[in-house]
């Protein structure tokens, strides 16, 4: 189930739909949101600290790339525009989160992480392939540039984390 | 016997040599501590190794886009609190040591105290 959601966006960063600026930043606004969510859930679910600090720090960045690209919006007049890509991958995460809210304890655990490493994969490949190449705007494009690194420092984390939670 | 005459050239030549080694005998200078800067940007710490000398200041300035930390890896045994986008923090290096960021612990650096 939870790789379902990784094959989802990694199609959609091969199909290369073509996108508007309103509509990246809507679905990089989506992207940040939906790895909030399954914070939530394993801060709601989890015991274990290594996965309870992950969760923290997946919230913390999230929502500080979520105000900036907010702020961004503002300053540049976009309206952020919902899209086919952005209503695909709410679908597949609400499937993620109803599996990962159907485990406990150690599966849990494993499941939560498991999914950080696939969704961060297919995030990075999303925002490289797709969301930075349609993107017209300077600021919002160096924006999204200015995230890939901590997509990746994220994916790091989560594989070293892995290790733990087989 | 001396004469007079030597005994005066003997004195001269004394305080010349006095003269001489107290003129020539620089007091010991004291190298003034220097200032480092370690910037965080794009998830590192650049540069992620850095050398100074002992009593030399290390200042740590995020300019990332996110909330960062320094925190010494072995024990804890120095830390920065939570440093938002443009805060900065301040140690004097007293001896070698790893640092990480504990938020995201792939971020890593190191100093060597010299």
């Amino acid at each position: 189930m939870l790789t379902m959601f990784a094959f989802s966006v990694f199609s959609f960063a091969q199909n290369k739909p073509k996108l508007s600026d309103p509509e990246v930043a809507f679905v990089a606004v989506t992207a940040n949101q939906i790895d909030i969510d399954f914070a939530a859930i394993a801060k709601q679910k989890s015991k274990d600290a290594g996965v309870i600090e992950f969760a923290n720090t997946m919230e913390r960045d999230h929502k500080a790339v979520i105000a900036q690209a907010a702020a961004l919006a503002k300053k540049l007049g976009v309206t952020p525009k919902n899209n086919t890509v952005a209503k695909g991958m709410l679908t597949d995460a609400e499937k993620t989160k109803k599996s990962l809210r159907s485990k406990s304890g150690a599966a849990f655990n494993k499941a939560y992480i498991d999914n950080e490493v696939a969704y961060h994969k297919a995030v990075i490949a999303a925002v490289e392939n797709v969301l930075i190449p349609e993107t017209d705007n300077s600021e919002l494009k160096q924006l999204l540039q200015n995230v890939v690194p901590a997509l990746k420092a994220h994916l790091m984390h989560a594989e070293m984390l892995q290790k733990n939670y087989k | 016997m001396k004469s007079r005459f030597d005994q005066t050239i003997n004195l001269c030549a004394l305080l010349v040599f006095v003269f001489l080694m107290t003129s020539c005998a620089q007091p010991v200078k004291k190298i003034a501590p220097k200032s480092y800067t370690v910037e965080i940007k794009a998830m590192q710490f650049q540069p992620a190794e850095l050398s100074v000398k002992k009593g030399d200041t290390v200042l740590f300035v995020n300019h990332d886009m996110l909330v960062h930390n320094v925190t010494e890896t072995k024990t804890k045994a120095w830390g920065s609190p939570s440093l938002a986008p443009d805060d900065s923090y301040q140690i004097v290096v007293n001896k070698s040591s790893d640092y990480y960021c504990s938020l995201h612990p792939v971020m890593k650096g190191k100093l060597v105290a010299e």
